[in-house]
Formats: C-alpha cells, structure tokens, sequence
C-alpha cells in the first residue's frame, strides 16, 4: 500500500509543470463535452491549457482545472488557416499533451454533409454514428478514466442570481425552446404548456429560455411563466439547469449542462438519440423522435432544405412528427409526478459545484 | 370481330391528330383494342381503359409474383443512391404503389414516406392515401383564421415532396399530361420524380404480339424514351437518368427508366 502510494507520490511529482493544451472551438453544448477530460487532465497532474472561442471563454470560466485560456476569435482566422494555427498555438505552448477536437463529435458522429456518409442509409449511420458522445470524446482523447458526466463551476453570485429568477413553492422548470439551429425548434410547446398549467394550475412556474429567435416561441403569457429567451445569459441558463426542478430540452448546450446535476431532465431528441446525449446522465428521460427520418445523425445548417419538413408548423418533421405533444405531456407529468412531488425537491438548491 | 370505322384521334400529350393505328388483339382476355400511334412518340388507345382491374386480386398479384419483393425493390435499391446525392429532402410519394415494398424500403433508408392508390382494396399503414392522384388534394387543411394566428398573414402552407416515384403509373392515367404536371407542383424546390412506363420502341425487339404491355384494361398511353424526355423537359424538369430496360431483375421489363428533378438553379 504504501509501495504504491510512494509510486503516486513520484508519479504526481513527474507530471508537474507538465502542460496539456486543449484546442476546441465550437458549440456550447461542445464545450460542455471536453469538461470530463479537462478533469481528468488536472488530476492526472497536468497544467491545462485550452485554446477555445467566445463560447468556450464564456462556459468554461471559473472551471478550477483550467488554468489558462488562449482566447480565439472565430474571425480571426479563415478556415483554410486554421491548420497553421493550430501548429503556431502548439509550437508557442510546446504542451506535453496535446489534443485537438475538432471535428471529434461533428464530422466524426454526427454526419457533416461533405460527408460521403451523411446521405448513407440510415441503418448504417445508426450504426457508426449511435455512440455517446462522452464515450466519443473520452476516446478522441486518448484517454482513460474520464468521467461520463459534464462539470460546470459557478460562483456563489452567478447562483444567487440564478435563484432570483425562481419562484419559492413552486416546482420551477426550465424550458429551452430551442438549440443551435431551427431544426432544434419543438413547434408544440404552447400546447404542452397549456396541458400543464391545466393540470397543475398555481403548483408550476415555467422559465423558458433560448437565444433572441426563441422570442417568437414564447407565445404564452402567465405570472407562472417566465419568459427568458434572449434576456439571460447562456451561463445563467446553464446554472438555472443545477437549481430547477426539472429540464426540458432539445439537444442542446443546456441539456448537456443539466448532465451535471441531478436534476430531472426530459430530453427531446430529433437527430440524435439518448445513447449520444443522455446515456450517462442521472435523472434523464430522453424522449426520441418516432419518425423514418430520425434519428439521422446529420449536422443540420439548414433544416428547410436539409430535413423534411411539416409544412404548417415549418418545423423539422422529427420534432413535429415524431413526437408528439401526448408523449411529452405523459413524461413531463411522470416526472412531475415521481421526482417533484415527493416535497423536498422544488425550491431547494441542490448540490452544485461553486468556486 | 365487328367492322368499326376508324377516325383519326388527337394524341393525349402532343394533340396532334393520328390515323396510325394499330389492332391489337390481346389472347389473356380475348379482347381486341385499337391503339393508335403518333409520330410524337406516343402509342394510345382510341378509349380510356376501364381500370376496373384494381381490386384485392390485383394486389395479389404483385404479392405473389415470382421474387417478388426482390424486383420491386430492385429499382429503389439501384436509384435511391443517386436520389439521395441529388436532393437534399426525405418527403417520398409513392403514386399507383399497389404495394409497399418501395415505399418500406425508403422508409428504412430514413425517408417519410406517402403513398396514393386508387385500388381501393389498397392497404397499409401510415401516410396512406386512397383516390385519384391527378384530382387529391395533399394540402394540410387549416382554419384561415387559427392558421394567420399561428404563422402570419402571408405564411404559405404547402406539402411538397421531395421524390416522387411513379413507377407503371403514367400509362394508365387519362390525361398523362395532368399527372405529370401534378406531379411537378408537387415537388420541392429540388425534388426529383421516378417515372418507368412501358416502351413501346421495344416492339422493334419484340414484335407486336410479343409486346407485353398491351394491355387495354390498364394502359392508356405507352411511350417511348425520347416522348417522354420531351414532355419533362418542356415541363421545366432535368433529366438526371434516362435508359431503356430489358432486365426481369426488376419487377417489369421492357420500359423506360427516367429520374428527373426539378431545375433550381
């Protein structure tokens, strides 16, 4: 025992000073994939490093096991330089570990369309592209005993903030009405919300939340509705994930960081599956689009010619057909049921990871 | 057979007037019918064809067919490839599908699949629809008023298509024209149609009674490669692919294979 623990010790010692660099530029929901392996890159000894956008500037900062951020300006460089660069940030970091992940989860599951394989049938993409995404990661790394679930750090004033927009006595869920693109969009939130104001009257208060867009989907007003999208931060929603009651969510960054905690989270999945997303996460009810064209494991950039779509809502067929306001009424109601009824739940702040 | 006097007829597709005629006599139903041939490529018969045919034992009939699921799936297995390279959407409508072995097998390559038949012992599950493909209307029916409410004044509901796969259809409509340009309303911006019919150019192999596809309880028109290509292109469409068939992999033989889609840029 002790043999081993001196072998630790020496182990620790050789790996300090030892620098990690970390390159990832990307999506929010992106940057909340790597958090298990900066982790385990700092306790593995290593000084990491990450080289990462806007985005990731502004979800990762606070994380403890990063120590140094290189800014990098998504216009700075053209995506034919971005190979040069990546050498120059190298050769300037001279990192002992190095990992870029660009195009670990894009591109590698989830199909780009200069892909041969994106319009492959879809037995064979499920095949290739229906893995996790943080087993994917933890893989493209190189590395072993990564944790399967995402970490994100507040401070104690982010929470409090956070808080601010909950309502005491209330099972508080948050809402996002949409991810990164409009194929993201579930078109029958207003009728779902109705159902549930129905069913649980003064019991429930409703945050929704999303980028500006998502203004045009919150067509309900009610004092137990909040309506948030554009008005907050990406930060302050993926806080709100740790102190709700309850998530619901497309495949997107806040899905991902509501893999953090456990609070209940119902994932609505087009072209991804639980397998990608939720697999790990505790508390997690993915509810997947029962359609043929789902999932499809396809970057969409644009889902109005890219995916079929329901030509009333507009919306993608897999999130407009495929599931249906029944099903998502029927979980959200479950889980209300089992996870937020039990009196202890709502209103209390659970554990979360703070700086 | 009765003397019948016989007057020239004005082509369903270029409406030129005809007096080519052909007198066919067809031994499985011991029938005689007059079809008339137009310089424009297109054979037709001097009536519509009664379509009294379509019932359960004419969906048996393709059930029970030597290899059956096999050959009707030959076509989509060999075109879907290059439907998919070409347009980007996953809406499919099955026209004249008698049987679901094309619109399965899209479906299992990730497409939402439709399909309309008249036969109206048609059966199957899903986005099925039973009438005259020429004369349905596939439009989503909305309340004016709820539909301004939810997505503006100007908004456009529309259901398009992205393949529409016509496969032994076109022959037996009356107004093939119609049907076509149905068809092409139908479509996305960049859909694509699948049409095989029978080619009537094949008699040259053939002979005239060893045509198979004489057929007057069914077929209206028969056409040959190149009508056909005109028609599309003077449609608005691109032919993608065009060629004459003889193999019995597929479940129909001597006819002409087109995809064509929709010119968008």
């Amino acid at each position: 025992m002790e043999i081993q623990l001196i072998h630790m010790v020496r182990k620790v010692k050789s790996m300090k000073n030892k620098t990690a660099l970390i390159i990832r530029y990307g999506a929010y929901g992106d940057m909340v994939m790597i958090t298990p392996v900066i982790k385990r890159l700092k306790e593995l000894g290593y000084k990491v490093i990450l080289n990462t956008s806007k985005r990731g500037m502004e979800i990762l900062q606070h994380d403890t096991n990063i120590d140094k951020m290189i800014p990098y300006n998504d216009e700075s460089v053209p995506i034919d330089k971005l190979n040069e660069h990546w050498k120059k940030v190298k050769e300037k970091i001279k990192p002992d570990w190095f990992c870029n992940f660009t195009e670990s989860i894009e591109c590698n599951v989830a199909l780009h369309p200069i892909q041969p394989m994106y319009i492959y049938p879809k037995e064979e993409r499920y095949e290739r592209c229906n893995r996790n995404y943080y087993d994917v990661t933890e893989e493209w790394a190189g590395l072993e005993g990564c944790d399967k679930i995402p970490s994100l750090y507040f401070t104690k004033t982010e929470k409090e903030d956070a808080k601010y927009i909950l309502k005491d006595g209330k099972i508080n869920i948050l809402w996002a009405m949409s991810g990164s693109g409009r194929q993201k969009v579930y078109p029958w939130v207003d009728y779902v919300m109705g159902e549930l104001f129905l069913k649980y009257k003064e019991k429930i208060h409703i945050i929704t939340i999303g980028d500006e867009k998502c203004q045009l989907l919150e067509s309900l007003i009610d004092r137990n509705i909040t309506n948030l999208s554009g008005k907050i931060t990406m930060r302050m929603s993926m806080c709100l994930t740790g102190l709700v009651d309850l998530v619901i969510s497309p495949d997107t960054g806040v899905l991902h960081a509501s893999g953090c905690y456990e609070t209940p989270k119902i994932a609505l999945l087009g072209h991804t599956t639980g397998e990608n997303i939720t697999k790990y996460f505790k508390n997690a009810y993915p509810i997947e689009a029962n359609c043929a064209c789902a999932p499809c494991f396809r970057l969409i950039y644009d889902h109005g010619i890219q995916c079929p779509v329901e030509p009333v809502t507009k919306a993608a067929w897999c999130m407009a057909e495929g599931i249906s306001p029944e099903i998502v009424f029927n979980k959200i109601d479950e889980v209300i049921q089992m996870r937020c009824l039990d009196g202890k739940s709502s209103n209390i702040p659970k554990e979360m990871s703070s700086v | 057979m009765e003397k019948a006097q016989i007057f020239p007829k004005k082509c369903p597709v270029c409406k030129t007037e005809t007096n080519f005629v052909h007198n066919v006599f067809e031994s499985k139903i011991d029938e005689n019918a007059i079809w008339y041939y137009c310089p424009c490529g297109i054979t037709f018969q001097s009536e519509f064809p009664s379509h009294s045919v379509y019932d359960s034992e004419y969906v048996k009939t393709y059930k029970e067919m030597k290899e059956g699921k096999a050959r009707q799936e030959y076509a989509s297995r060999l075109y879907a490839p290059i439907i998919e390279e070409t347009t980007y959407g996953r809406m499919m409508l099955d026209v004249g599908f008698t049987i679901s072995t094309t619109m399965d097998y899209f479906e299992k390559r990730g497409w939402i699949v439709w399909g309309i038949d008249c036969n109206k012992d048609i059966i199957g599950k899903g986005n099925i629809y039973q009438g005259d493909f020429v004369t349905y209307d596939f439009q989503p029916h909305i309340d004016k008023t709820t539909l301004e409410a939810a997505i503006g004044k100007d908004a456009e509901v529309k259901r398009t298509f992205d393949l529409i796969w016509m496969s032994h259809v076109l022959s037996h409509f009356n107004d093939p024209i119609a049907a076509l340009e149905k068809a092409i309303d139908l479509l996305s911006y960049s859909g694509m149609i699948y049409i095989s019919v029978p080619d009537i150019d094949f008699i040259c192999k053939t002979g005239v009674p060893g045509y198979p596809h004489w057929n007057k309880r069914e077929h209206y028109t028969l056409w040959t490669k190149r009508a056909l290509v005109n028609v599309l292109e003077k449609l608005g469409m691109e032919i993608i692919l065009s060629r004459r068939n003889f193999s019995s992999r597929f479940h129909t033989w001597y006819d002409v294979q087109i995809l064509a889609q929709k010119k968008y840029f």
